[in-house]
């Protein structure tokens, strides 16, 4: 892929939290820990908006499995 | 303290070898200690007694018969509550699993028992090695055997505890933002987490798939070694084989920035890691700063890959058994549901720059010398320092990159006289070189010859637990 392509970002902080409680399937959870789902959305649009930044298109994501021994592989379906 | 339990695991596992020691004299000797000191500690949430002697009466018939079949025939083995042992509870320190018994070992744990190692019992943990420490779960929390108000790390808290203890001679432990090298800091320990599946998952309870590992934590370098070999997936050993090589022409890259810039270390941290940095010097290491990438980027990915997944093992009983978890496993899991799947993708391709930058950094220098805890153990009961120190760490980019990576001790808190501790960062699948490195720096060191006060914890009263 070339270099230099846009960067798609998600950018849930617009969405109302009973959406979001909804399409997370909490709903049962909210009524006990409504105020602790709420902190959990803040908390997850923290944390995404310290490390999303352009990223060279051409970078993949990690693969980390393709890194490890094949004796481990083996241990793992023994 | 009585001497069977003050012996490392090298010099157990010599003398019943030589068969100078019965593993039923040690394990009975441990028991006995176990009995007097675990109630301060709070480190076994399951004991078994029986199964464990009678297992040390059928090594030792064997060792007098045939010989040891491995080091670790009749060395028992602390077992931290998230691997299956057969025949026993895998709680994972939590409500929802009390009833889990298990029907097969963890693959490591077969590893151990087909060596002939024994298991007296499972370790407390942190809730599925993510909430803790917590008193609002089925088990108390394991203490510091330093000073029992204190943390003692986590999430292998019991593993470390139990070492630093003297009630075991090693434990396994997992690894997945630091659950390894954290208690083994705090305990004044050595705790590997190896290069990424280099030591099999398989049987241990996922916190977060791409990020877990497996590995010991013990009172000495050699004896981390000496477990390693016999855990790791073949091919890959010996890893005693460089212990006495000494630290002359090692290079060493100190990534200084990541306390001196990123997160400001306490400054008896600060202190303990350039005394450090000198002593490798002076034992003919050539030591240089490097530079990688910030703290905080290691941070926010390793949050959102190992949140994410976390919330994927635990999605179903989040919506439907919500209240069984304790609070701060409950408050941690739940933020990913919150992030997308375009987040996740994002985070493992940044994932893929910064373990470039480590691997880089690991051309130019045979180990990297970087900060573990920036702080000192705080007090087990003070919530808002243990959210304040929480983070101030820098673990999280060795489990992001897979890159072995060791706790050692390398002082005292300046204030409260518990342990402080240093990170060695090796090339992957470099483990032997990570522990000549290590072992130099040990023997260069008083550090592994200080202990806790172990009598100070006979005294037969229970844990105290803050007022909630």
């Amino acid at each position: 892929m070339a270099e230099g392509g846009p960067e798609m970002t998600s950018d849930w902080n617009a969405v109302d939290i009973d959406t979001l409680v909804r399409w997370a399937g909490l709903e049962q959870t909210a009524r006990s820990f409504g105020a602790e789902i709420g902190d959990a959305v803040k908390n997850a649009a923290r944390i995404r908006g310290g490390f999303l930044r352009p990223l060279n298109p051409a970078v993949e994501p990690a693969e980390l499995l393709s890194a490890a021994p094949a004796a481990a592989a083996a241990e793992h379906s023994s | 303290v009585t001497e069977l339990p003050d012996l490392t695991l090298w010099d157990a596992a010599e003398a019943i070898a030589a068969k100078r020691l019965s593993p039923l004299e040690y394990i009975d000797g441990l028991l006995a200690w176990i009995e007097a000191v675990d109630p301060s500690v709070d480190a076994f949430i399951a004991l078994r007694i029986d199964e464990v002697r009678m297992a040390a009466r059928a090594a030792a018939d064997e060792i007098a018969r045939e010989g040891v079949r491995s080091p670790l025939h009749g060395i028992p083995i602390g077992i931290k509550d998230i691997f299956d042992v057969e025949g026993m509870a895998t709680t994972c320190h939590s409500r929802l699993r009390l009833d889990h018994v298990a029907t097969v070992d963890a693959a490591v744990v077969k590893r151990l028992r087909r060596d002939g190692a024994l298991f007296p019992g499972k370790l407390a943990t942190h809730e599925f090695a993510l909430g803790g420490p917590s008193f609002d779960l089925p088990f108390p929390p394991a203490r510091n055997p330093w000073n029992r108000d204190h943390h003692p790390g986590g999430s292998s808290s019991g593993s470390a505890a139990a070492v630093a203890a003297r009630m075991l001679p090693a434990a396994l432990g997992s690894d997945t933002g630091g659950s390894i090298r954290h208690p083994a800091a705090h305990c004044g320990l050595v705790g590997l987490k190896p290069t990424y599946e280099l030591v099999s998952r398989e049987g241990v309870f996922p916190l977060a798939y791409s990020l877990d590992h497996v590995g010991p934590i013990t009172r000495t370098v050699r004896d981390n070694a000496l477990v390693l070999d016999r855990i790791a997936a073949h091919g890959h050993g010996p890893y005693t084989s460089q212990l006495d090589s000494g630290l002359k022409g090692l290079r060493v890259g100190f990534v200084r920035h990541f306390h001196q810039e990123d997160t400001i270390a306490a400054p008896d941290v600060a202190s303990a890691l350039d005394e450090a940095a000198a002593v490798f010097v002076r034992e003919g290491a050539a030591v240089s700063d490097v530079r990688l990438p910030r703290l905080a980027e290691f941070e926010e990915v390793t949050r959102v890959i190992m949140i994410s997944e976390a919330a994927a093992v635990h999605e179903k009983w989040l919506q439907e058994r919500a209240n069984e978890y304790g609070q701060l496993t409950r408050r941690r899991m739940l933020s990913g549901f919150f992030f997308s799947a375009i987040d996740y993708v994002q985070a493992q391709r940044r994932r893929t720059e910064l373990t470039g930058a480590v691997s880089e950094a690991l051309r130019n220098f045979d180990v990297l010398l970087a900060a573990n805890a920036m702080d000192a153990p705080c007090r087990i009961d003070d919530e808002a320092t243990l959210d304040y120190t929480y983070v101030r760490q820098a673990r999280m980019p060795f489990n992001i990159s897979g890159h072995p990576a060791i706790s050692l001790m390398c002082g005292l808190g300046e204030e409260c006289g518990l342990p402080l501790s240093l990170q060695l960062v090796g090339r992957k699948f470099g483990e032997a070189e990570l522990y000549r490195a290590a072992a130099g720096f040990e023997q260069a060191t008083p550090w592994k010859d200080l202990r806790p006060d172990l009598e100070s914890l006979v005294s037969g009263s229970p844990s105290p637990r803050p007022a909630r």
